[in-house]
């Protein structure tokens, strides 16, 4: 299985991104990481709706997603909130906005959730990380492991 | 003459505009329906390993990649000239059931029960599958379970939700556990469940849409699907079979003699084929597939429950159901179809064999590998070397064969809702929700990566744009 349940403490990593065009993998590469860690982390193409169970059962959601616009290896983090009424509508994929409404409106509960952004080099296709990538990546895994005990409702 | 150009069109996978051009007296005089995306993996394949394209081919579409894979392993199987080992096919229709069930619940739930659930002339921002959870979270509930379950059939059959490594040339790659059929079986029943419910909430709300089903591509076509034994519904594999309008069959093919009956018109600002049925040539040979040209071509689905819904279908709307409208009635009956076609298909102790893969080389210069994607027949078709390196690929994918059904309907829904030179949102809708009704992919159709936008846009006689509406992409 790709995305088994691993750990119970509520923590939630979602890395997301197209794994074959370069370092838009480095989301699901986090997320990988931090699965064999034991944290309960899913690595996916691109969200979708279905997500809002899952994020709804937990206490923090973290969403690790490759950012163009950030230095290459740099990492940035993002306190989110739940998408306006009247937000651009989901369609097949959606963006964590969407997904911590869904969860709050079908759900009932939408949790503290974070945007770990990570800034890549090279985004042409290829199923490799780059250098700037690779550093991206493990930034982001040990800040999520770091800031992850600090975080939400015990 | 005037025109209006709804780009892009939202709610739908790919990029598409309409334009709608207006005569002096401001009714619509004719429109067309453009598909903005470039093809390219028919070229870009050349020279692959002719065992590398189920994965390659599958990264057309993150909806049914499923389909992909199995058409493309399918025209590997006949490249290798092997029978699959007996385990292999049943695992490869059981995954594919399970890709059946969370497309068509996308399809229903997030893409179309906005329209349907809150109306078409409802409030535009909050006509979306966050507004649906906002007034009918149980039915949004729903919508998600059904669709985590089909994503989970395929996780645990095919290895990941999206783009799956299970599926390769000459069978699957893993033997099928009793536990895993086990955890299945165990959660059919609510999915069944959640599939009846909404089939039986869509029939209370169809009445509320009587002018919808005579305007949505209510026409004559010809309709083509696959079918099996008995002309059971088969979504898998079988002969593709073409039924009049009037109800007779018109020719049942075998896959690899498709290019004898279907032809491929290339049609001018657009960048998807028009496929036709060459006996009656182009455009006379306009054809629909997809869920309602399904069980239009299929004498019966051939499990209990779909059979009585089927049944129940045809005593309302008669043998052969022309309005599009109904893509989303038969698209909820074919959802009970794939649940309890994967539990017969579970139950067959044959699927636990642990033989699922044939191995062999090149043994034919070319193969055809046709099946049923949620949105219609999708056909991948190869030409290999001696080595096995792709010399030519051709895909005919669902929303192509449904192309210039596509455009006729879009012209009539016009012709029946836009009236005068100003737009107005709710007709609009109605003309983006037509195309929605055929669930169509264009990013598979042009096999080109993206997303969704459609665009409106209305010009006048002199050539002037008049008004314009998009979803803000």
């Amino acid at each position: 299985m790709t995305n088994s349940r691993t750990d119970g403490d509520g923590l939630l990593v979602i890395g997301y991104g197209n794994s074959l065009r370069g370092d838009d993998g480095m989301g699901p590469s986090a997320a990988k990481l931090l699965r064999v860690g034991g944290i309960d982390a899913l690595d996916v193409y691109q969200l979708t709706p279905e997500l809002a169970e899952r994020i709804a059962g937990a206490r923090v959601v973290f969403f690790l997603d490759a950012d163009a616009g950030l230095a290459p290896g740099e990492i940035a983090a993002e306190k989110l909130q739940d998408a306006a009424s009247g937000a651009v509508p989901m369609e097949h994929c959606a963006n964590p906005a969407d997904l911590l409404r869904l969860a709050r409106e079908v759900y009932g509960t939408s949790p503290e959730a974070w945007l770990m952004a990570m800034g890549g080099a090279d985004f042409e296709l290829g199923d490799s990380l780059s250098d700037a990538g690779k550093r991206a990546v493990s930034k982001a895994v040990a800040e999520v492991r770091r800031r992850a005990p600090l975080l939400g409702p015990r | 003459m005037r025109k209006i150009t709804i780009d892009p069109v939202t709610r739908i996978e790919g990029h598409a505009k309409i334009t709608i051009h207006l005569g002096h007296d401001g009714n619509v005089e004719r429109t067309q329906f453009h598909v903005t995306q470039v093809r390219g993996f028919e070229k870009f394949t050349e020279g692959r390993p002719y065992y590398e394209m189920p994965g390659i081919t599958a990264r057309i579409c993150g909806i049914c990649p499923i389909s992909h894979q199995l058409a493309s392993a399918k025209a590997c199987d006949a490249i290798m000239a092997v029978r699959i080992p007996a385990a292999a096919a049943l695992l490869r229709e059981a995954i594919h059931c399970g890709q059946m069930v969370q497309s068509h619940a996308l399809s229903f739930f997030h893409l179309s029960a906005p329209d349907l659930l809150l109306g078409m002339d409802s409030d535009p921002e909050k006509r979306n599958v966050l507004g649906l959870a906002e007034k009918h979270p149980d039915i949004a509930r729903d919508g998600i379970a059904l669709r985590k379950f089909g994503q989970t059939v395929i996780e645990r059959l095919a290895g990941e939700r999206i783009h799956p490594s299970g599926i390769v040339p000459g069978g699957v790659a893993t033997p099928l556990t009793v536990a895993v059929r086990d955890a299945i079986l165990k959660e059919l029943p609510e999915a069944r469940a959640i599939a009846w419910r909404t089939l039986d909430l869509f029939k209370c709300i169809l009445d509320g849409f009587p002018e919808e089903i005579a305007n949505f591509g209510k026409m004559p076509t010809m309709y083509a699907g696959l079918v099996g034994p008995a002309g059971k519904l088969r979504l898998y594999d079988g002969r593709i079979r073409f039924r009049k309008a009037d109800g007779s069959i018109a020719s049942e093919v075998e896959a690899p003699d498709y290019a004898a009956y279907i032809g491929e018109a290339s049609v001018s600002d657009s960048y998807l084929k028009a496929p036709y049925y060459k006996p009656l040539g182009y455009p006379a040979g306009i054809y629909r597939v997809g869920p309602l040209a399904r069980l239009n071509a299929a004498d019966r689905c051939g499990t209990e429950a779909a059979d009585a819904e089927l049944l129940e279908f045809r005593e309302r709307f008669g043998r052969m159901v022309d309005s599009s409208f109904h893509y989303h009635y038969a698209r909820l009956i074919e959802a009970i179809y794939c649940l309890e076609r994967l539990q017969e298909l579970l139950e067959t102790p044959a699927i636990l064999d642990r033989h699922v893969r044939a191995r062999a080389e090149v043994n034919a210069a070319e193969g055809v590998g046709v099946a049923e994607a949620p949105r219609g027949i999708l056909i991948h078709h190869y030409k290999v070397d001696d080595h096995g390196a792709i010399q030519w690929a051709n895909l005919i994918v669902a929303t192509g064969h449904n192309n210039l059904a596509i455009g006729r309907s879009v012209e009539q829904v016009s012709k029946a809702f836009i009236k005068g030179d100003r737009l107005e949102e709710g007709m609009l809708n109605r003309v983006s929700a037509v195309v929605r009704a055929y669930d169509p992919c264009l990013s598979c159709s042009t096999h080109a990566a993206g997303v969704v936008p459609l665009r409106i846009e209305l010009v006048g006689p002199g050539g002037e744009l008049l008004d314009q509406l998009s979803n803000g992409r």
